[in-house]
């Protein structure tokens, strides 16, 4: 009997096209946005060298210590700075076309930099000429103690002191992707709560036939939740391997472990769906309506949409309410799986979801156990 | 107006879902508002985020330390492997140094001791690290000379005096608060989207099937039952729009009493518009309440996304924002954009914005029309 309902309830599963949708069209159409969307968000987020502009005049030609200083930011591999020496207009013009972040010039004897408004990269050129003006003062003063500083002054700068230790090259908009394959898992709830409707005798027509069938409602349900769960499995790791393979999203070489995830967060929306249908007796839309709600706001939280700070800040100070979430716990994990590595940090995660799997079916199993109606 | 009174009737059985969603969405876009920072890192507040660990306590480490407080944000971080990484992936710090044991005076005996720093690679990453390269050059300099660490560190505490002139052209007073206006605004586009296409569609569902059939056999013209459809939708599309209009005031009453707020107004009411008519397609095209979410989903999400409501338009590719522009939402965001960089409010400026305004409407009605106009024709079949 299970294996009969099993699989006609994939064939059914199969035939209907909102799921489908659910399952083979919105995730793969939401990550072709993402890709468009964030396709140049690590490049934004990556440093790139500040276009300034230079008063070509001579004032500046004459001072040899700025020229030097501001031509040592704007040259090596790793340049700060791109100048351009140009003319007083020419420079306010670029300036007033954002061509260029700011300008240097240097006006009775003193350097001056121009911007149009506050910010970083207008912070960094003015902290470019305040090393300079720092600088001499040093000198000044180290020549005054010791005159012979003058003929050494050329190591000055050479040595680095700074050893930069940063993992590079991390995608920062994987994340964005990671919970699209949440909200995705998620989203099998929905399957969950046509089968709940379908088993119970109050709920559906079908489902008050199927209570009168020879199968225990136990067995209905879990069948049909089984052959959920094998559809949405389906489809998560069919929109993994398109992430991998089709949008090249990075995710850390351990795929045993992605498709651990994508398993539990699957189980996870099943049993959310299932909880959901099974606690109100209203009608089946309200019920998807009350799941795609939670899924969005899971989304929300779990940083979907540009809101990476609201999750963090929930790891931080709230961490009950990312433990509850289901998209969270999956991105999480999977983030674990790409930038922090397999550890304690995976296997929480993993383990909430279970844990969230368990306490929502058990919760359920008490509104949906044996029920008798006396008339339907 | 049989179809319009029977449209609140029929509206009835909808509201607990459209309540639900409603309340999900103002929550949401009130939380987005209050806790993003409307400055994403790389171009805002001018001090980066710097977390030192300090296990020298050496004079000139100490010294360095007190600069950095001085110059940038010191926060404080969990010094763990994970806790680095996990601040600098979610920006909550751009440049975590360590100074190791011994460094000052390994520094002063003339050798190369190493500073570990790990960071974000963004732009206030670079600028901390300009910051602690700066000292370090002044360091050397008085080293050289044969100062001790104490001279060096008072002496460098006169270099920093020296700042150069810096001219700022235009300081747009308000600048946090219209920033969160914007932010607010914004993301109404993703709300007022999904919110629209979800309850008037979820309505218009309920005009299929069997009732379809029977008000084809009435005395009521099809076009007069579209057309009262449509304003039925129009009222929930409304009703939406002042909810958002009445939060945006108790946000920022200041703000939403002024020549922004009214622009403000002018433009999410033709987001409304653009949400009423796709709600309006959408119905007419799906057949269950389960295809209209996804499809909302796509659609609001999907537009979202790529027309700078979440992270902003400067962050999108060019090839990108080019096709965001065949897109309705592309010109909400770029007309609130310019709202929040006003600085007056006269024909001349506000004039791109009436533009995307009218864009928005035009979008609404082409929307409509095709709807109308396709439907009849699948009618007619």
């Amino acid at each position: 009997m299970f294996w009969h309902i099993f699989t006609n309830r994939l064939k059914v599963t199969l035939r209907s096209p909102e799921a489908v949708f659910w399952l083979l069209v919105f995730p793969f159409v939401l990550s072709g946005f993402f890709y468009l969307a964030f396709n140049n968000l690590d490049n934004e987020l990556t440093f790139s060298p500040i276009p300034v502009a230079v008063v070509s005049s001579e004032a500046y030609q004459e001072s040899p210590a700025l020229k030097r200083s501001i031509e040592a930011l704007s040259s090596g591999n790793n340049p700060t700075l791109i100048i351009m020496e140009i003319t007083e207009q020419e420079a306010e013009d670029k300036l007033e076309g954002n061509e260029v972040s700011g300008i240097i010039s240097v006006q009775d004897d003193q350097p001056t930099v121009t911007i149009k408004s506050n910010g970083f990269e207008e912070t960094i050129i003015a902290t470019s000429v305040d090393q300079t003006l720092q600088a001499s003062n040093a000198i000044m003063e180290a020549l005054n103690k010791d005159p012979t500083v003058a003929m050494r002054l050329d190591t000055i700068g050479q040595t680095s002191y700074i050893i930069d230790t940063t993992n590079q090259n991390v995608s920062r908009s994987s994340l964005y992707f990671y919970t699209l394959i949440g909200m995705a898992c998620i989203y099998a709830g929905l399957l969950a709560i046509t089968t709940v409707n379908l088993t119970q005798a109050n709920l559906s027509k079908l489902g008050l036939r199927m209570s009168v069938a020879p199968a225990s409602r136990a067995v209905s349900l879990v069948a049909g939740l089984m052959s959920g769960f094998v559809i949405a499995y389906a489809g998560g790791v069919a929109l993994y391997l398109f992430m991998v393979y089709i949008l090249g999203v990075e995710f850390g070489a351990a795929a045993w472990a992605i498709l651990l995830v994508i398993a539990a967060g699957v189980l996870a929306g099943l049993s959310l769906g299932t909880l959901v249908a099974a606690i109100s007796k209203r009608s089946e839309n309200v019920k998807i309506g009350i799941l795609v709600a939670l899924t969005m706001v899971g989304s929300f939280l779990a940083g979907m949409m540009g809101t990476q700070v609201i999750k963090h800040a929930i790891d931080q100070s709230v961490p009950f309410l990312a433990a509850i979430n289901p998209v969270d716990l999956v991105s999480d994990a999977l983030l674990s799986v790409y930038y922090f590595g397999i550890g304690d940090r995976y296997y929480y995660d993993i383990v909430c979801l279970l844990a969230f799997s368990v306490v929502s079916i058990v919760i359920s199993w008490f509104f949906l156990r044996k029920r008798s109606y006396a008339s339907l | 107006m049989q179809v319009f009174k029977y449209y609140f009737k029929i509206a009835r059985s909808s509201l607990p879902t459209a309540a639900i969603y409603l309340v999900v969405f103002l929550a949401v876009t009130l939380l987005f508002t209050l806790l993003t920072d409307p400055n994403p890192a790389s171009f805002s507040s001018e001090k980066p985020l710097v977390s030192i660990v300090d296990n020298d306590q050496g004079v000139l480490a100490r010294g360095l330390v007190e600069y950095m407080e001085e110059e940038a944000e010191i926060v404080s971080v969990e010094n763990t492997e994970e806790a680095h990484k996990e601040a600098l992936f979610f920006d909550s710090a751009a440049f975590i140094m360590t100074i190791p044991e011994g460094f000052s005076e390994q520094f002063f005996a003339g050798e190369s001791p190493q500073l570990i720093v790990q960071t974000s690679s963004d732009t206030s990453a670079r600028q901390a690290d300009l910051l602690v390269q700066n000292y370090l050059r002044l360091a050397e300099v008085r080293q050289l000379a044969g100062m001790n660490q104490t001279e060096t560190v008072d002496g460098i505490k006169q270099d920093i005096e020296a700042r150069v002139d810096v001219q700022i052209q235009d300081d747009t007073k308000n600048f946090t608060e219209t920033q969160k206006m914007l932010q607010f605004f914004n993301f109404e586009a993703y709300a007022v989207i999904a919110l629209n296409i979800l309850v008037i569609a979820a309505i218009m569902l309920s005009f299929k099937g069997s009732v379809r059939k029977r008000n084809q056999v009435g005395a009521t013209s099809y076009d007069s039952v579209q057309r009262q459809i449509f304003a039925g939708g129009a009222v929930f599309s409304v009703i939406i729009w002042l909810f958002f209009l009445a939060m945006a005031i108790a946000f920022s009453p200041d703000i939403m009493f002024s020549g922004y707020g009214a622009l403000y107004t002018l433009s999410s009411f033709g987001l409304s518009f653009v949400g009423l008519s796709l709600g309006y397609m959408i119905g007419a095209l799906v057949k269950s309440n389960q295809a209209v979410s996804g499809i909302t989903n796509v659609v609001a999400l999907g537009m979202s996304f790529i027309s700078g409501v979440f992270l902003p338009q400067e962050f999108l590719g060019e090839s990108v924002l080019n096709f965001a522009k065949l897109l309705p939402v592309y010109w909400y965001v770029d007309a609130n954009n310019t709202i929040s960089g006003l600085a007056t409010f006269d024909l001349a400026s506000i004039a791109p914005i009436i533009m995307n305004i009218v864009i928005l409407l035009g979008f609404g009605i082409g929307v409509f029309a095709v709807t109308f106009v396709t439907r009849r024709i699948f009618l007619k079949r």
